[in-house]
């Protein structure tokens, strides 16, 4: 019998092919959100590596000695070597936890980030919930619409043992596919940042720092997994209800799914999501171990404040609230079982292929490939300071006061080349003149990051190259969560910057920053970067490290 | 084996759908004849568990069939009206589908179908998908699915709506067959299906059981009251208006009457042997 | 015309839909109140009269009270006054932070942060506005003479644009802008017209075909050519009939709530849209924004009921339609792309217009072969040519469906 449902559902209505498109999405999403971490650590990676491999573990005298020793040898520089900003960079990083984890936390220096992306945030998979949806649906109201609902009333195990495995099968699909999805993000991440140091206490993150559970990681991350998988067995039995009560597949499905989102968009600040007697709190589970979160800022009288932004569920009400969803979903189960027992051209075929290709196939579009180098025939020398350029006739220079780029040609003529007659919000830094083009990079001493433009010397025509800032402003009405733009270290100025036919560099202090000017990724391509000269030739970054060496860079 | 139902009735807020209805039915084939809205479904419903009645209950064999459990299910046989079933489902991958529901063990599941299919005569379209069958042969594999537990109740719903002739006399001989040491119970409105088949015919008006018996003694009661008369086509208004037609046929530039009448319409009418039909008629022509 | 009434009876005006809607309206108006009572808490600039005591709100409405409307020599100085006055305390620094009944909030530093935050600052934003803004004309018709010499059409058809609408601009009203920013802001109605969107199309021609009408109307004369064409037709009709009623919801409530004051004062009187494009007042802005979500989902509609009537797999139409949101979303949040892959997805995307407030902020254009256009003029040209496209393909799949049936008969 069992075998029958299952084949009705994942053969029969396709839910197999469901399940495939979902997967294939969810990895997808996966793999391209990444795991969180701080820009620190995205831009040292090697370095962070490197001290998390030699400090990592309990917190003994010898590597508190060590750590100090470091310490001195990073900020002082008392061997007299020069130490590179990327270095210093992820040391920070590594003594900032090793801090922590010595006075507050777990005594333990951890990697962190694998166990952060699974705790510290509380997105709701929605990839699942569509599917947990649709499977409902597909195990009632195909029985309504064929009207076979009166078929299995009339037979001795339709009416009773069918309807169980119904709803068993409902439940187990909840489980278990919530169970299926949450370790797409736990093999990702095993593979990328790993899971170490499983033992170490909840503490250990320093979001956790007042928590109230004396937990393990390991623990913890049991207890979401268990939690969700609660949930998806929930959401089944919702959506098995609204699937029986509304008896209509597209009905039940928006109903279901309406369930899901409103919540999650009223109530996706706070505590509130967590006490509703639906699915969502379950499914989201990490805020259910989360302590009180604060927001800080300047009030009106320019004192610093601190607003509570989600409220710490305690232990207690977390254990009446797992009661009461259990208890709600044994009514829901009995409310099923009692209310479905009472006591379902050859033109179209190319179109609904393309459909389904152009479906799958928009997200490649965005994934972008890799280019070879293609003879680059940009040969440039650069130093600290660009705001003066000088050319062969003329010159181009930041007039500072009414933040705009001036050119002045070989007989002292001044003509402004930023034309646009609205205000910039950003203060222009530097410029770069190849050829017939100007680029001017601007930043600001806030957190919006830089912004490239340029300006073809000929006709004026003033262009956007590159922001920071993401470039999509869509939030999905709330359901997408801001990224911190954390990419860009604005504490310091850029000292010099160029545009290649593929990439913008630039150097902040010590190291160059390579920007993908198509996909935006970026990458620390030197560091121990010396203040001086530095050459571009044909795909070819050369400069002097901190041991006055020439070295090369040569592009991909 | 009998069944009796002892004053059944169902309520749908302050409305009866079914009214005190009292029959006791045996081995045999049953005819439920009634207008659209007269309580057929209803009371197949009922008979089947699939709705509860307000009050009444029924015994099969003495015992009440909501004491019986899934064991009452065992012994029932049901085609809806309409039915649909599972559009891409294959005939014999449904049938196997249906023993299952029907509790039928692996061991007999195979003979099952495959007597079910032969009684059926559809041996011919085993392999292909329900969506693939014409009208007819969905309704055949409708009483296939509704025999493989071999049932001792047999319950049709409209079993032959939308069939063509040669669909409805196959399918009038399917029954036939089966109705042997059991008890098929047909609903319909197509008088013509009833007539040839049934043993005894239970006719329902607005929910009550208004006629019950042999075709033979239903038809006794209208005896003497049908009539034949030829008519000029000016006078037939007059002859609608005033009295009961059963029929009207035009031959030539007369049209031919069947008229039902507890006097003589005419001097010209000719007394004829009453049918069913014309049973139906009093009851539901008025 | 009566069959596209049937086809809104058949697809709408049904007891779940209808159900659904009224459920769908009272959401959207709880949502409305409920991020009313949360307006003002944090570190926002709003102010409301739930979050506000009684002396900050009494002070608040006499300043409107008093200076609401034209602004006069004699109001500006009340202003500049009183700001002044308060300035030089605080600056001294030796202001008492206790309670003192003598000031209006109660405190002296609320005193003056309610009158620079809300009345000093935006007044002095719409006094200054009118020389800012002849400073930009000027530039801009400097910039004409100068992209002309060097023959750059397309900075110099802007710099034209843009000397043509912000000339002459003046800002001479003062007003309490919260509510009309709040109204323009607010945005999650457009979420629940999307899913009663759902609702109404996904069965749409599931369900004729599963009930066997689909054929039946197809054998007549007037609905085999009337069947798909009216129920698009009636999707039409249900899109602008939801953002109509929505639209008039949100209208009335945030009525209620801010008593949206000043209809009639210009659109860039809010700071928001200092740089908009458009002449008109805040009132006639908002119908704008009402008519571009009309027009925007009369364009996702027509996508939808392709999909609703391709495919005959319930699900499948749910995910189809599902990802064709999603995406359609994704790509209008591109409004302001930088790469030409952006900007074209952008366009494409109808959804684009449903965030006519947010396009309107600024000056959007784009480079069409030299010439400036602006970007709702190119988005609207591309959405004509697209569903100019879409209809094709819908006449040619009706064609295909009908020839095919006539052959099986």
């Amino acid at each position: 019998m069992l075998g029958k449902e299952l084949n009705k559902v994942f053969i029969k209505q396709k839910g197999i092919c469901f399940f495939g498109i979902l997967l294939l999405l969810k990895m997808t999403f996966v793999i391209f959100g990444g795991y969180d971490s701080h820009y620190l650590i995205d831009q040292n990676e090697q370095y962070y590596t490197d001290y998390m491999n030699r400090f990592q573990g309990e917190i003994t005298e010898e590597k508190q000695e060590e750590m100090e020793s470091e310490y001195d040898k990073v900020y002082h520089g008392k061997d007299g070597s020069l130490d590179s900003s990327q270095r210093e960079k992820a040391f920070q990083v590594i003594y900032h936890q090793y801090i922590y984890e010595k006075e507050k936390g777990g005594g333990v220096l951890l990697d962190t980030r694998g166990w952060q992306s699974i705790l510290e945030h509380d997105d709701l998979d929605f990839f699942m919930v569509i599917f947990v949806i649709l499977i409902s649906s597909m195990l009632f109201c195909a029985e309504y619409e064929t009207e076979m609902d009166v078929l299995l009333l009339s037979s001795r195990e339709g009416k009773f043992h069918t309807v169980k495995i119904k709803i068993a099968l409902g439940l187990f699909c909840g489980a278990f596919f919530s169970f299926v999805f949450q370790m797409v993000n736990f093999i990702y991440l095993k593979f990328s940042v790993g899971f170490g140091y499983g033992n170490c206490l909840l503490k250990s993150l320093e979001m956790f720092e007042k928590t109230q559970y004396k937990i393990s990681l390991r623990m913890a991350v049991v207890m979401l997994v268990a939690m969700k998988v609660l949930g998806g067995m929930l959401l089944a039995a919702v959506s098995m209800s609204v699937a029986i009560l509304l008896k209509k597949k597209s009905l039940s499905l928006i109903v279901g799914f309406l369930l899901v989102l409103i919540p999650e968009t009223v109530c996706s600040k706070g505590a509130i999501g967590y006490y509703l007697p639906l699915p969502l709190g379950l499914c989201r589970a990490s805020g259910y171990l989360w302590s009180d979160i604060y927001e800080s800022g300047i009030d009106e009288q320019g004192d610093f404040v601190r607003q509570c932004i989600f409220r710490e569920i305690p232990i207690t009400a977390l254990w009446g609230l797992l009661f009461l969803f259990v208890v709600e979903l044994v009514i829901l189960c009995g409310f099923c079982f009692m209310k479905f027992s009472k006591t379902s051209l050859k033109f179209v075929m190319p179109i609904k292929r393309s459909a389904y290709i152009f479906t799958l196939a928009v997200p490649l579009f965005f994934l972008g490939g890799c280019g070879k180098y293609n003879g680059e025939q940009l040969s440039i020398e650069l130093e600290d300071g660009q705001e003066v350029w000088q050319m062969e006739k003329g010159k181009v220079e930041i007039d500072p006061e009414n933040n705009t780029v001036v050119y002045t040609d070989s007989s002292g003529r001044e003509s402004v080349l930023t034309k646009d007659v609205f205000p910039l919000e950003l203060t222009i830094h530097s410029i770069f003149v190849h050829g017939k083009e100007c680029y001017y990079l601007m930043e600001n001493d806030t957190d919006t990051g830089i912004c490239v433009r340029k300006v073809n010397l000929e006709d004026y025509s003033d262009v956007l190259v590159y922001v920071s800032v993401e470039e999509n402003i869509e939030d999905f009405y709330g359901l997408k969560t801001e990224s911190q733009n954390e990419g860009f270290d604005n504490s310091e100025d850029t000292r010099w910057f160029f545009v290649s036919n593929r990439y913008i560099y630039l150097k902040k202090k010590n190291y160059i920053m390579q920007i993908n000017k198509k996909s935006r990724r970026q990458k620390i391509v030197a560091d121990q970067v010396e203040d001086g000269k530095v050459t571009y030739d044909k795909g070819k970054l050369s400069y002097m490290n901190a041991n006055k060496e020439w070295v090369v860079y040569e592009e991909e | 084996m009998k069944l009796e139902l002892n004053d059944i009735s169902k309520m749908y807020g302050a409305f009866y759908a079914l009214k005190d209805i009292s029959v006791t039915l045996e081995n045999g084939v049953y005819g439920i004849l009634g207008a659209n809205g007269a309580g057929k479904t209803t009371l197949i419903n009922i008979l089947i568990g699939v709705i509860q009645e307000n009050s009444g209950f029924i015994l099969l064999d003495g015992k009440n069939i909501k004491k019986m459990g899934t064991d009452y299910l065992d012994k029932i046989g049901y085609l809806p009206q309409y039915p649909q079933f599972y559009p891409n489902f294959k005939m014999r991958e449904f049938l196997d589908y249906m023993c299952c529901i029907k509790g039928i063990s692996k061991k007999q599941r195979r003979e099952r179908i495959d007597f079910a299919i032969e009684q059926v005569n559809l041996q011919e379209h085993e392999k292909k998908r329900i969506r693939e069958l014409s009208g007819g042969m969905r309704q055949r594999l409708g009483i296939a699915q509704a025999i493989l537990n071999n049932p001792e109740i047999l319950v049709l719903d409209e079993p032959t709506a939308g069939l063509d002739p040669g669909e409805r006399i196959r399918f009038r001989n399917i029954i036939s067959r089966l109705s042997k040491d059991r008890m098929v119970m047909v609903a319909t409105h197509i008088v013509s299906d009833i007539e040839y088949i049934a043993n005894e015919v239970l006719i329902l008006q607005n929910g009550c059981l208004v006629q019950k018996g042999t075709i033979e003694e239903l038809c006794a009661e209208v005896e003497g009251k049908v009539w034949q008369l030829s008519l000029e086509e000016k006078d037939v208004s007059g002859f609608v208006n005033r009295f009961l037609v059963a029929n009207m046929k035009r031959e030539g530039n007369k049209i031919s009457m069947r008229i039902i009448s507890d006097d003589k319409p005419d001097e010209m009418a000719v007394y004829i042997k009453p049918q069913l039909e014309d049973v139906f008629l009093l009851v539901f022509g008025r | 015309m009566k069959i596209i009434f049937y086809e809104v009876r058949k697809c709408f005006f049904t007891r779940p839909l209808l159900i659904l809607l009224g459920i769908l309206l009272t959401l959207n108006m709880l949502v409305v109140y409920v991020q009313y009572r949360q307006a003002g808490i944090g570190f926002s600039d709003d102010f409301t009269r739930h979050m506000a005591t009684d002396g900050e709100w009494n002070y608040y409405q006499t300043l409107h009270q008093e200076l609401d409307g034209t602004i006069t020599k004699e109001k500006v100085h009340l202003v500049v006054n009183d700001y002044k006055t308060y300035q030089k305390k605080i600056q001294r620094g030796d202001y008492s932070t206790e309670y003192d009944p003598n000031t209006n909030t109660g405190y002296l530093f609320g005193d003056y942060s309610l009158l620079k935050t809300h009345f000093y600052e935006p007044m002095e934003y719409l006094i200054s506005y009118r020389n800012e803004n002849d400073s930009l004309v000027k530039r801009a018709k400097q910039n004409i003479v100068f992209f002309k010499k060097l023959g750059n059409r397309f900075e110099m058809e802007r710099n034209k644009y843009i000397v043509e609408k912000y000339q002459s601009r003046d800002t001479i009203e003062f007003y309490d802008t919260q509510g009309w920013r709040k109204l323009l802001e607010y945005d999650y109605s457009d979420l629940m017209i999307i899913v009663m969107l759902f609702a109404c199309m996904v069965p749409c021609f599931y369900s004729e075909r599963k009930n066997g009408m689909e054929n039946i109307i197809l054998s007549t004369r007037k609905g085999s050519r009337s069947y798909v064409c009216g129920k698009h037709l009636a999707f039409y009709a249900c899109a602008i009939f939801l953002v109509l009623i929505f639209a008039t919801c949100n209208y009335m409530l945030m009525d209620c709530l801010y008593n949206l004051p000043g209809g009639e004062m210009k659109l860039y009187s809010l700071q928001e849209y200092q740089y908009t494009s458009l002449n008109i007042s805040v009132r006639q802005f908002y119908v704008l924004v009402v008519i571009l979500k009309c027009i925007a989902l009369c364009g996702i509609v027509t996508i939808l009921g392709i999909i609703s009537r391709l495919f005959s797999n319930v699900f499948t139409i749910f995910m189809v339609m599902l990802a064709m949101v999603v995406i359609g979303l994704y790509f209008s949040g591109f409004i302001h792309g930088i790469s030409n892959v952006a900007v074209m997805a952008a366009l494409a995307s109808p959804f684009s217009l449903l965030q006519g407030a947010e396009l309107y902020k600024g000056l959007s254009g784009i480079n069409v072969a030299g010439h400036f256009l602006p970007w709702l003029s190119a988005h609207l040209a591309l959405q004509v040519l697209l569903q100019i496209g879409l209809w094709l393909l819908i006449w040619i799949y009706t064609k295909c469906i009908s020839r095919r049936l006539r052959n099986a008969w």
